[in-house]
């Protein structure tokens, strides 16, 4: 093993310099990355591998001048320093997020240790005012939603009663270390529990909303068309806001298309649900004919995911292996697509895995 | 007079001072005194802190009405680690002079240096009585906040700080300072100290180069980059001190991806501390990244010329070199570091990969072998020492196999161990031992297509057709597109 210097060592033997970890080259251009669920050893994603959304380009932020604004619908607005931010009372959590259009066995996922300061916390020290419902969240990066819409900074119009409960956060650091410049840095709204697009990135604006109060640039960006379900019925189309997490479960090994011998394998993989403790997952390995018992690890807590494992005697032949979840609110999880959905989001029905076995 | 004088001197006898008798007037005594704090005060200014303690005792005896030399006789002893005697003269001092906060601070320091705390914070309590807006008190009640546990009360630390944020809003020096005492043991809390010194307005070269070190830690490698510049342009900064800044902007560079600029600050750090090893040792790590060879190798072999017993170097420089394929001088550099360090476990295994790279097979073990005397737990050892006997010529099968059979007795479930098993067998003929071998290396790890060729052609050696086709058959299932 080559010699190297961690961090720590160096900032211990020299008191005046320090060395960090490369970080590599930052990209000017909205990026989508994700890994897959198998390079997760243990429930933690590494902050490496946490998958990346991006609608704009990252913003370049200082540490020194980032401030969040905390303004509306309050009583004493608030000007809060990343210095600030530091002394304030923290709280963790370990908890899974997911992109709204992560697909049936997409990596769009990822599970990590939140740190940061209780949404309720800030918007208590502001004093919100009677008549407030809803909550925007505005981050630093900024764009067009469309070719037509007007260029605005990403945002997303949270209930209040969200951002006030105890799954709410300013967050500024993931697994113990401050937050990678890709997933947030300095700080970005945590609402664990719900679909990541609520969970702004480059966080610098809290403006709480009164009953009548509509955003302009907000309305006009085409955001309010963004992240919702859209289920054509009877009666035409029903366009509604998408929140929770809906219950999943997801095999992280085999692979698809994976070519294994005959004998025993373990199926395994993760599952969560932004409702409710996951409960069960089943797994087939017949394409859903019949359904066996995983062992599901306990999760960290309600909202990180809990990892499970099968035990499988593979036969010869063609298999196609499912997992279906089931949370303590009753949901289990869809095995097809619902046809009555337009829209791409929510994807959370079994992803068949097809393996070969000689 | 004389009664006085005794008076003192009794006095000064029940703090177990021990003092000659003085025959001077009291003038010429209290003169005396005076003339041997200040030699003692440079002294201490040196680090010469036991000769200080001796001067302000000196002092005591001559004027025990001075509570400056029992406040700098208690430092001194406080420094030479004499706590005991240092809050003696500390106690003494606060008793002749009880709203000296010099002397409340520094007992205050002692008696959490004693580990008594509730005393500490007793005494913190009556200066901050009597000096509520003295930046010290603050400061000397953070540090003791600090020192009282093992693992810092994060919570508490906090409401301190808030408290001083409150009260000293706009004294840069005091967030500072603040910053300074947190460094080591909560730096989360010493960012948040140091960016409100910063907030308002440029930091001390010391300060700036303590905050760019931990905003680089934090992720926030532009900002480093920034206040490290300022220091780099100061033309009074010491050169270590700017050594320091280049060297964080340097890897502050790289957390960017400016590579260039990165190695441009990190050789100007070499070049303004050439005496600070780490400083080679992070050039050549940024240059190893970028696979730049030649240029990791220069860094090192310059940095092994003005540390030439540096083991840290020596080890680096020759991983680099097995890395960049230069087998016989990484053989060559790493035996010189075991040759002079036999007891250094980490080359071993580096030196036994270039004496197998360089085809000397039965050296390699031999220095496998040296490593299992020094960790008898490195991973895979006995395995490593395995391939290396069969790799020599002419093969040491028996030996291979005794090294085998020890790493199963601590691996039993390891497959790789099996199937190595499996080839030896198969090499000395013995196609029975080696099914077995490779069966139970498949069982453990069925995936591995190469694993079912080597059993298929055993099965092929006992006659057995069938099997051996249904092996290739599975390998050719595992890997479809294999030759």
């Amino acid at each position: 093993m080559p010699v190297r210097l961690s961090r720590r060592t160096l900032l211990r033997s020299t008191p005046l310099a320090g060395f960090a970890l490369s970080a590599g080259a930052q990209s000017s251009e909205p990026r989508n990355i994700s890994s897959s669920l198998a390079a997760v050893q243990g429930t933690l994603t590494p902050a490496d591998l946490f998958f990346v959304r991006e609608h704009f380009s990252q913003p370049d932020l200082s540490l020194l001048s980032w401030k969040l604004r905390v303004e509306g619908h309050v009583k004493r607005p608030l000007e809060v320093s990343f210095s600030d931010l530091l002394l304030l009372p923290v709280t963790k959590l370990e908890a899974v997020l997911e992109c709204a259009g992560n697909g049936p066995g997409g990596f769009a996922v990822s599970n990590g240790v939140w740190e940061g300061v209780p949404l309720a916390a800030l918007l208590s020290d502001a004093g919100v005012t009677a008549g407030a419902e809803e909550v925007l969240l505005e981050g630093a990066d900024e764009g067009r939603l469309s070719k037509s819409a007007s260029v605005f900074p990403y945002a997303r119009i949270v209930p209040l009663a969200k951002c006030l409960s105890p799954e709410a956060m300013v967050a500024f650091k993931l697994n113990g270390r401050f937050l990678p410049r890709r997933n947030g840095f300095p700080a970005r709204a945590f609402l664990a529990g719900w679909y990541g697009m609520d969970s702004v990135k480059w966080l610098r604006r809290i403006v709480v909303l009164g009953p009548a109060d509509r955003p302009p640039s907000y309305y006009e960006s085409g955001m309010t068309q963004a992240y919702v379900r859209v289920i054509e019925g009877a009666q035409g189309q029903q366009v509604s806001r998408i929140t929770g997490l809906r219950v999943k479960s997801q095999i992280a090994s085999p692979a698809t298309d994976a070519r294994l011998t005959a004998g025993p394998h373990l199926v395994w993989g993760f599952a969560w649900s932004g409702m409710a403790p996951v409960r069960q997952v089943q797994v087939s390995a017949d394409g859903g004919a019949t359904w066996g018992l995983a062992r599901v690890e306990p999760a960290a807590s309600r909202q990180a995911w809990a990892r499970w494992s099968f035990a499988w005697k593979a036969e010869p032949g063609e298999h196609v292996l499912m997992a279906r979840a089931e949370d303590e609110s009753g949901k289990v999880q869809p095995l097809i697509a619902d046809p009555a959905r337009k829209d791409q989001y929510e994807m959370n029905y079994c992803a068949p895995v097809r393996c070969f076995v000689r | 007079m004389l009664r006085q004088i005794t008076l003192l001197w009794l006095v000064a006898a029940l703090y177990a001072v021990e003092c000659p008798p003085s025959t001077v007037s009291r003038a010429e005594a209290q003169a005396r005194a005076a003339n041997l704090i200040a030699q003692a005060q440079v002294r201490f200014q040196r680090g010469e802190v036991t000769q200080a303690a001796q001067q302000f005792e000196q002092a005591v005896c001559l004027d025990p009405a001075q509570p400056s030399a029992y406040v700098g006789w208690g430092i001194s002893e406080a420094a030479a680690g004499h706590f005991e005697q240092a809050l003696q003269a500390l106690e003494r001092a606060c008793q002749l002079a009880p709203r000296d906060i010099a002397a409340l601070l520094a007992r205050a320091q002692v008696e959490a240096s004693l580990g008594r705390f509730a005393s500490a914070e007793k005494t913190i309590s009556l200066a901050r009585g009597i000096a509520p807006e003295h930046p010290r008190v603050s400061l000397m009640a953070l540090r003791i906040a600090l020192a009282q546990n093992q693992k810092p009360d994060i919570a508490r630390l906090k409401q301190l700080l808030i408290g001083m944020g409150r009260q000293f809003p706009r004294e840069q020096r005091v967030h500072a300072e603040a910053g300074r005492i947190l460094l080591e043991h909560a730096p989360d809390l010493a960012l948040a100290e140091l960016l409100r010194a910063r907030s308002l307005g440029p930091l001390d070269p010391e300060s700036a180069v303590r905050l760019a070190t931990l905003e680089n830690l934090a992720g926030g490698f532009s900002d480093a980059i920034r206040e490290t510049e300022d220091v780099l342009k100061n033309s009074v900064t010491p050169a270590r001190l700017k050594a320091s800044a280049a060297a964080i902007a340097g890897v502050s560079y790289e957390g960017n991806g400016q590579i260039k600029e990165a190695a441009e600050q990190l050789t100007a750090a070499i070049g303004l501390a050439p005496d600070v090893e780490n400083g080679y040792l992070a050039l050549a790590g940024l240059l190893e990244k970028q696979q730049n060879w030649a240029g990791a190798v220069a860094a090192l072999e310059r940095g092994i010329k003005a540390f030439p017993k540096s083991a840290a170097l020596a080890l680096a420089l020759g991983s680099v070199l097995l890395k960049s394929g230069d087998t016989l001088r990484a053989e060559q550099a790493l035996g010189r570091l075991t040759a002079k360090d036999p007891q250094n476990a980490e080359v071993h295994p580096l030196l036994a990969q270039a004496q197998f790279a360089n085809g000397k097979a039965a050296e390699a073990a031999k220095t496998w072998g040296k490593l299992a005397g020094l960790q008898p737990d490195y991973p895979m050892l006995h395995s490593m020492i395995a391939q290396c006997l069969l790799a020599q010529t002419p093969p040491d099968h028996a030996g291979a196999l005794a090294e085998l059979a020890r790493a199963l007795v601590k691996s039993p479930e390891d497959p790789e161990l099996y199937y190595l098993q499996g080839k030896v067998y198969s090499e000395l003929g013995k196609y029975s031992e080696a099914e077995r071998a490779f069966r139970r290396a498949i069982e453990l790890q069925p995936s591995i297509a190469a694993w079912h060729y080597q059993l298929g052609q055993v099965y092929q050696k006992l006659g057995r057709a069938a099997a051996a086709k249904e092996e290739f058959e599975r390998m050719t299932h595992l890997r479809p597109n294999a030759p």
